[in-house]
């Protein structure tokens, strides 16, 4: 997966809706690890902007409050968070020294991700909206056929002792126990979960039960499964793909 | 010879020292009780007994008698039989933190109770922080903390499934949420939008609207549900914090088991911890200086200020208070600077004398108790309400009104002392009503004693009583000899003996600074006479002056030859507390008059009342004396020569008679001789004050020009049992160089003055010619007449001009 040449980058993507500054201090944390860069994508979301131009569009605030939403204030409001994105970018890269660029975009967010070539990607996520930052475990999700890089990459990203899930099909979870077993240093103690089949919203839900500080999940994932786990989750997400 | 002058055994009533049975006064056993103070004694011993309030007592008499020794060391050993008082502590008040409490503790459990408390605070820093350390808290806090915050976020899914059920898509944005109909993944454009059916359009706002609804209505409950997770996260606090604090609160409940009160105060601290548990789980990281100060301030109320400590006290306490100022009488309130301002709590509560002494005996100066600014009042009140209830003097005078403590008040039972002269406690008497309700028992100390064969002794005893103590050496039989007859010359009177241990004490100390320069080890008289000249020789600066004045011819008095209307009147003068006798001319004139005597002092606001009231006795006696019969057409005029400041008393009565006599019989008086007395009317000479003081003054002015044997003084009969003359005028009195006489009335006086016969008066009202009393009864007559015939002459005089005037008319 890594190549050897090349440093590896690490997308993170942001939108109005997500909380930068966790997903980038998770995206600094596995640059750091693994010696990769940095690569911050903001995307303006065009539904957002047509959302406002609705003549009955409105907002609730988070104290329940109702008021009229306009295109210019959701263009302020959209370039407004692009630029605290960038700031927490810019300053969690420099702190950590790493290689870093930022851009901003206007499409459909999960599109635009598709459209980015990037070993990995960091979700921001939709925490703050409502609530502050909660502390869950680690949850990472193996596929099919796991392989080690997968634990590896969650112990890069785990500083102190803590347990973690490690969610997979049913018929990968000896190969996962086996995988587990053999790691010479544990700095994560591992539980293994079923992770159920079926439709993308079943996944979701399964992993928003436990409740997650942060999604771990290996291999590629279409765009329903993602925009469902951006739903029901509301910690940031990494896609090693 | 008529009159006899007084033989020298007279002049002094000798101790003689083999009349004492002892060797030295360190044979004698000490004295237990003052001397002579046996109703005094009486008094305090009642005053102790009796219990119910009110009983407390004044002890009156001249400074420097062994009151204040003797009260004290008297309370001591009755205290020694009571119980020590309670311990008592004012702890915060947890309900109204301004009226902090007090609380009582058996004698000696107040400091237990400090410690404990402090164990308890410091007990508490770790295991409160332990227990929330623990996984129960952690998971527990975890559990509401999610629910908590999941709560919104399952308002938010739930409407945002419900939403995409009706196709519409929910965004979620940095200041809110908003909702917007999808068609085939995407929003609705506008366009889109228009081209719907206004029945669609209706249909999709009114989703719309319903949807931004139920999140309203959900969101709205956040409030609500924050409170409520507040209140658990509050329960959960406190339950933890129980478990820390219970064990260690029931332990201490049980050491003070049989305390009701400590035992309630120890539930509210309880109470009080678990609802601060807080303050317990502070990293020391987040302490900055406010946080220090208020982190000090908050465990600060766990504290016990132990007000008063009896663990060290024996008996019922006795206390004397040097500075009765109402702060020290009842305790303060003190303040400390913090953050600019000055504040106060109950750890800054100061104890009085009172609250000291409670449960005992307080000592007081009645002068001092009365000089300090409201501390009488204070003192009063304590005793009429029997409870100590802090204030301070601008709160006492309602000076301040600012919020300040009102500890809560503590029952008094108390016997105060208070210690005095006479004279104030009888004016505070007069003026004050209360003085005699709440100070019932009177102990009045005299200041002197009778000289009797047992007292002699017993003042033997008390010089040995003082020597011991002070560790001085003793006395052998002729120094306590001659101390005793200093301390009768001390009282003025050969028959009595002075109680002023103070000045006994400081003869003493001086006679064994003799006897040590001496290197003996007993004093003796020779040490004791000494230390009294020397005394003297130090404090008679001013007597020298005057001596030195006459002599030098400054201030006139003769001390020989005569003078017609001129004497040598005696004063006394007491310049720190050291009377010295000073001889005074005194001058009379007389001329026709209307039978007045005119007192220059009085006319010039120099004489007092009673100088004023012996001279105006000088009139009655003329009258009864000599002009019965005749006008008395007289007027008088007496002076004090060369004395200008004021005089007081009638002592000099009796001199001026004699010269207003000598100058009306034209019969010249001895300048060598020098007169003291009072006199009435009827011409009796009365006993005057400090005899001894006025003879030594003449004396000593004779013998700096020389004596002749010529010199003397006259006193009044009644003066011969207070004479105790030093031993050079006895001296001299005994070698015929200086004599006293005695006198009983103004003839007496006047014979002994002018060496003439006064002449008594016959049946028919008649003196003998050349006898003084004939000759001045000659020379009233005389006045009358020419008085009789002038005011003829003016009423002649005045008729003549009345028929002139008629003439003219």
């Amino acid at each position: 997966m890594m190549p050897t040449t090349e440093p590896p980058t690490i997308l993170v993507r942001l939108d109005a809706s997500t909380e930068a500054r966790a997903a980038i201090d998770v995206a600094v944390r596995l640059a750091t690890a693994i010696d990769g860069r940095l690569s911050g994508l903001f995307v303006q979301d065009v539904d957002l902007l047509r959302l406002a131009e609705l003549p009955f569009a409105s907002l609730v605030g988070h104290g329940g409050e109702l008021r009229r939403l306009g295109p210019a204030e959701m263009e302020r409001m959209l370039d407004a968070e692009a630029e605290r994105a960038r700031r927490w970018f810019e300053r969690g890269a420099a702190e950590a020294r790493l290689v870093a660029s930022f851009r901003v975009v206007r499409g459909r967010p999960l599109r635009e991700l598709a459209a980015e070539v990037a070993e990995l990607v960091v979700m921001g996520g939709t925490a703050r909206v409502i609530s502050p930052a909660r502390r869950g475990r680690l949850v990472a999700v193996a596929p099919e056929t796991p392989d080690e890089s997968l634990l590896q990459l969650a112990e890069q990203l785990t500083s102190e002792p803590a347990s973690a899930l490690l969610m997979a099909p049913r018929a990968a979870l000896a190969a996962l126990r086996e995988l587990v077993r053999s790691r010479p240093t544990r700095v994560l103690s591992w539980h293994l979960g079923v992770l159920p089949g079926g439709e993308p919203s079943r996944i979701a839900r399964a992993l928003a039960r436990e409740r997650p500080g942060l999604v771990l999940v290996q291999g590629s994932l279409d765009e329903q499964t993602l925009r469902e786990l951006r739903s029901m989750i509301t910690c940031p997400l990494v896609l090693s793909r | 010879m008529k009159h006899r002058p007084l033989e020298a055994s007279q002049l002094c009533k000798r101790c003689a020292p083999e009349s004492l049975p002892f060797g030295s006064t360190a044979e004698l056993e000490p004295l237990s009780e003052p001397l002579g103070q046996e109703r005094a004694v009486e008094a305090l011993h009642f005053a102790v007994a009796e219990l119910r309030p009110g009983y407390n007592l004044v002890v009156v008499g001249p400074s420097g008698h062994g009151k204040h020794s003797f009260v004290e060391s008297m309370l001591r050993a009755a205290a020694a039989a009571g119980e020590a008082p309670p311990d008592w502590c004012y702890v915060h008040n947890f309900r109204t933190p301004h009226q902090p409490r007090a609380l009582q503790l058996p004698a000696g459990r107040g400091r237990g109770l400090v410690s404990d408390l402090e164990k308890l605070v410091e007990d508490l820093k770790v295991a409160i922080p332990a227990a929330f350390e623990g996984e129960y808290y952690r998971s527990r806090l975890q559990e509401i903390e999610e629910d908590f915050r999941e709560r919104p976020e399952r308002i938010i899914h739930e409407v945002e499934e419900e939403a995409r059920r009706s196709d519409i898509a929910m965004a979620r944005l940095p200041s809110g949420v908003a909702f917007a109909p999808i068609r085939g993944g995407e929003v609705l454009a506008p366009d889109q939008y228009e081209a719907l059916s206004d029945e669609d359009k209706e249909r999709l706002q009114r989703r719309v609207a319903e949807l931004q609804a139920k999140l309203q209505k959900g969101l709205r409950e956040l409030p609500q549900w924050a409170k409520e997770a507040r209140e658990k996260v509050r329960a959960l606090s406190r339950e933890v914090t129980r478990s820390a604090v219970d064990q260690t609160i029931e332990e201490l409940k049980g050491k003070y088991s049989e305390l009701a009160d400590v035992q309630t105060y120890l539930e509210e601290v309880r109470a009080d911890v678990l609802e601060h548990a807080d303050d317990f789980r502070k990293d020391e990281e987040e302490k900055g200086l406010l946080a220090e100060v208020t982190g000090k301030k908050s465990f600060l109320r766990y504290r016990v200020n132990l007000f008063v400590d009896n663990a060290e006290t024996r008996g019922a306490p006795v206390l004397y208070d040097d500075r009765p100022a109402i702060d020290h009488l009842i305790g303060r309130i003190e303040h400390r600077a913090e953050l600019g301002a000055l504040v106060s709590d109950f750890t800054l509560i100061k104890s009085g004398s009172l609250h000291q002494a409670n449960g005992g005996y307080l000592i007081l100066d009645l002068r001092k108790v009365l000089t300090y600014p409201h501390a009488w009042e204070s003192l009063k009140r304590a005793l009429f309400s029997r409870e100590l209830r802090i204030e301070s003097l601008s709160q006492a005078l309602g000076l301040t009104s600012t919020a300040s403590l009102e500890p809560e008040s503590i029952p008094l039972r108390i016997k105060v002392v208070l210690i005095g002269d006479r004279t104030l406690h009888h004016l505070l008497s007069e003026i004050d009503s209360d003085v005699g309700e709440l100070f019932r028992v009177v102990a009045e100390f005299d200041d002197r004693i009778e000289r009797t064969d047992e007292t002699t002794l017993a003042f033997a005893r008390q010089i040995a009583t003082i020597a011991r103590a002070e560790s001085l050496r003793p006395l052998d039989r002729a120094g306590t000899a001659r101390v005793i007859e200093h301390a009768a010359r001390l009282s003025g009177d050969s028959r009595k003996l002075s109680t002023c241990w103070r000045d006994i004490q400081a003869l003493l100390d001086e006679t064994d600074h003799r006897a040590r320069e001496r290197g003996g080890e007993l004093a003796t008289a020779a040490d004791v006479q000494r230390a009294i000249e020397m005394r003297l020789r130090r404090r008679d600066l001013a007597q020298r002056r005057v001596q030195e004045a006459i002599l030098r011819g400054t201030l006139l008095v003769d001390s020989s030859g005569s003078k017609v209307g001129q004497v040598n009147g005696l004063s006394v003068v007491e310049i720190g507390q050291i009377p010295f006798g000073w001889p005074t001319r005194i001058t009379a004139t007389a001329r026709v008059g209307d039978g007045k005597v005119v007192d220059i002092e009085r006319e010039v606001e120099l004489g007092g009342a009673l100088h004023s009231k012996g001279v105006l006795i000088l009139s009655s006696y003329f009258a009864a004396r000599f002009t019965r019969q005749i006008p008395l057409s007289l007027s008088a005029s007496l002076v004090f020569e060369q004395s200008y400041g004021a005089v007081e008393g009638d002592s000099a009565s009796l001199a001026e008679l004699c010269a207003l006599i000598s100058s009306l019989a034209d019969v010249p008086a001895r300048q060598s001789v020098a007169i003291t007395g009072s006199v009435n009317q009827l011409g009796q000479v009365q006993a005057i004050g400090a005899v001894n003081d006025k003879i030594e003054g003449f004396f000593d002015v004779c013998r700096s020009r020389e004596l002749t044997g010529e010199q003397g003084v006259i006193i009044p009969a009644s003066n011969v049992a207070h004479l105790m003359l030093r031993d050079d005028v006895i001296e001299a009195c005994e070698q015929g160089r200086f004599h006293v006489w005695t006198v009983e009335t103004v003839d007496d006086a006047i014979e002994i003055l002018t060496g003439v016969d006064a002449g008594l008066m016959d049946e028919s009202g008649e003196f003998p010619e050349d006898s003084v009393n004939g000759r001045a009864l000659q020379t009233l007559m005389s006045f009358a007449v020419i008085a009789e015939g002038f005011r003829k002459f003016v009423k002649v005089q005045v008729q003549d001009e009345g028929n002139e005037d008629d003439a003219d008319d």
